[in-house]
């Protein structure tokens, strides 16, 4: 072998041990983080911040990696747990990993995907703080069995778009729900929560967003109304007495001027349910569908029923009001609206649903998420 | 049997008159109208019921009494107190309502509605502006934007039957989450004497604030940023003031229903500038 020959081979040798060395620390890092990371899965109590969430919550992106990718975690068997654990990081809101753990992730389909970043009122919502630990946790979901998919992998899914909902992290939620239609089986609750998020953006907060910025992939009011429609009519499809779907797909509906099938769905729901929010709701859109057709008596009607839930609610009396103010009656506005408006901040909290409507399944994420860790609970004992 | 005949007959005679269509014949039913007439931008002063020709459904009608600067005036400020609102921003909207305050006159009444997410009737229509001074000068900013909805209500509070009703709205921002729709407010407007201005900054008008502004013979003033939004105010209320009180008792035309109005003055190259048309039932 000549001088010439000897030297590249010469140089990849040392190459390789030079790199040998570090692959080396690699594998101890990834070992030990490894060990780590499972010690703070086991010791964590699900729906707390507790010391286990707050060590991993400061590793990289880079760590996250190193765990995600080690050899040790598919026989782990931990991935319910684990899911949790990365979903309470993300809940913290200070995880040091924040945005995506991929650059173009989650590929749904050809080219980068979307980025919904609605700015209202000078508040970013959705930015993807929260990405990187979501991400992982969904991660591990994708390695559960088929039936634990169906089962818990449904439950958690449908639970953290639940959470993002009720946080506005609408950025978050998009990639989620995205990612739930190839991770897991369709469920009525996810169907709902798409439903919801197609409504809000069909709404007034993300169609003014989408005058102001650039950066928002929302479409327009009519296209989000008919994708509303077809995913609250397949979750009613899989369960026709889900109350949420029905009087939701009814105002969708009543949106698109389909007052006969939207007062059906109304009333239906009406029959269904008796939650006090639900009832509101009911109520303000009957009332409106009455208002419109010129049953001025009957809409009063059910504004009236509608502010008897909620007294301190503004709306109801904002829509009786206007009834009165139709007529040319302006005094009897004016006394409706001292009786309705508060007159001050301060005061205890106005409560009125109509403010949150645009949150959805936001409403019930507590005691989604609380089933989803009584699930896990169970199923680890 | 003749008892019967003459009851047969009075019934028949009457029958006419009772299927003819109401119309207005009382001083009670007289339409008032806000005025601005403009030649080349600046005001026109001086006119009289002579200068005025009004139309109601394109039926002439008498002018019976022109008035100006005379009659007091109620205004109503409703202000964006979303959280987009800028610290600097807020600043100016706190100097230019202490501003529109100070051109007041006695005898004027103001009140202060102010928005995020929720309405608050903060001050009711009064003399006593002190209150109101209070809540500009401590308000903060927070929350979404319910304008469609403050808009009415601040219609609402203006509307009254013997002061001059005029709201003026400031907004950074576009409706995020009111119940009431704009149309139902422009109806409302529609119905009422008062006459709204807007100031708008930063942001370009959905049409929501210019139907409003149209339908009652108001303005809508678009600005880049808040610092011109004290002397806005100020032109505001001086234009207003230039306004002219015009009433007419309809005559010839049927009482109920939406009244199209079609006002003008025989001065060549006049402008005039009041609400669309009045609504009775």
């Amino acid at each position: 072998m000549t001088r010439l020959q000897t030297c590249p081979l010469l140089l990849a040798i040392l190459i390789a041990s030079l790199t040998a060395g570090t692959r080396a620390e690699q594998t101890l890092e990834g070992k030990v983080l490894f060990n780590a990371w499972l010690t703070a899965v086991t010791r964590h109590t699900p729906g707390t911040a507790d010391d286990a969430a707050a060590t991993v919550a400061r590793w990289t992106k880079d760590q996250l990696l190193l765990v995600l990718n080690h050899p040790d975690l598919d026989a782990s068997g931990v991935f319910r747990r684990a899911a949790l654990l990365h979903f309470d990081i993300a809940l913290r809101g200070d995880a040091r990993a924040t945005g995506a753990l991929y650059p173009s992730y989650p590929r749904t389909g050809p080219g980068p995907p979307p980025q919904p970043l609605m700015v209202v009122d000078g508040a970013g919502l959705g930015r993807g703080y929260s990405a990187a630990h979501l991400e992982f946790a969904r991660e591990l979901i994708k390695k559960l069995d088929a039936e634990s998919k169906a089962g818990f992998g449904v439950q958690w899914y449908a639970a953290v778009a639940a959470q993002l909902s009720a946080r506005g992290d609408f950025a978050d939620l998009w990639y989620h729900l995205q990612h739930a239609e190839i991770a897991v089986p369709e469920s009525a609750e996810l169907l709902l929560a798409a439903g919801c998020l197609r409504e809000l953006f069909a709404g007034p907060m993300a169609q003014a967003t989408r005058r102001r910025s650039t950066m928002v992939v929302v479409g327009d009011r009519g296209q989000n109304l008919r994708r509303a429609e077809d995913f609250f009519s397949r979750a009613l499809a899989k369960a026709p007495d889900f109350v949420e779907a029905r009087l939701r797909r009814g105002r969708v509906f009543a949106e698109q001027n389909r007052h006969a099938e939207a007062v059906l769905d109304l009333q239906r729901a009406r029959e269904l349910t008796s939650d006090r929010e639900q009832s509101y709701y009911i109520r303000l859109f009957l009332g409106r569908e009455e208002e419109l057709l010129g049953r001025h008596d009957e809409a009063r009607r059910h504004y009236e029923a509608a502010a008897a839930l909620f007294p301190r609610a503004q709306s109801p009396w904002l829509a009786i009001g206007r009834l009165l103010a139709h007529r040319g009656d302006f005094a009897g506005a004016r006394q409706v609206l001292d009786r309705g408006l508060r007159t001050m901040q301060g005061e205890p909290y106005s409560e009125d649903p109509w403010w949150i409507y645009d949150f959805g399944p936001g409403r019930y994420a507590q005691a989604m998420l609380d089933k989803v860790y009584e699930l896990a609970r169970r199923e680890a004992s | 049997m003749r008892c019967t005949a003459t009851l047969l007959a009075i019934a028949w005679l009457a029958a006419p008159l009772v299927a003819r269509q109401q119309v207005f014949t009382s001083r009670v039913d007289s339409v008032r109208l806000d005025v601005l007439v403009t030649n080349n931008n600046q005001p026109v002063l001086g006119l009289t019921a002579a200068d005025f020709e009004i139309r109601d459904n394109g039926v002439l009608q008498q002018v019976d009494l022109v008035s100006f600067e005379k009659v007091p005036l109620n205004v109503v400020l409703a202000l964006d107190m979303s959280g987009s609102l800028r610290a600097d921003a807020l600043e100016h909207v706190r100097d230019a309502s202490r501003t529109l305050l100070d051109g007041l006159r006695p005898g004027d009444r103001s009140g202060l509605i102010t928005f995020s997410h929720e309405v608050l009737r903060r001050v009711a229509p009064s003399e006593n502006q002190h209150r109101i001074r209070a809540i500009v000068d401590t308000a903060q900013p927070d929350g979404q934007t319910a304008l469609i909805d403050a808009s009415r209500a601040a219609i609402v509070n203006a509307a009254s039957t013997s002061e001059r009703g005029l709201v003026v709205i400031f907004s950074d921002g576009l409706d995020t989450t009111s119940w009431l729709t704009p149309e139902m407010v422009v109806e409302t407007a529609k119905r009422s004497e008062v006459v709204t201005y807007a100031v708008r900054v930063g942001v370009v008008d959905d049409g929501f604030l210019g139907d409003l502004t149209d339908a009652t013979g108001g303005r809508l003033l678009q600005l880049r940023s808040t610092e011109a939004l004290r002397a806005t105010f100020v032109k505001i209320l001086e234009e207003f003031r230039h306004r002219y009180l015009v009433s007419f008792t309809p005559r010839g035309v049927a009482a109920d229903g939406w009244h199209r109005l079609q006002v003008r003055v025989k001065q060549r190259g006049a402008v005039v500038r009041t609400r669309a048309g009045y609504s009775r039932s």
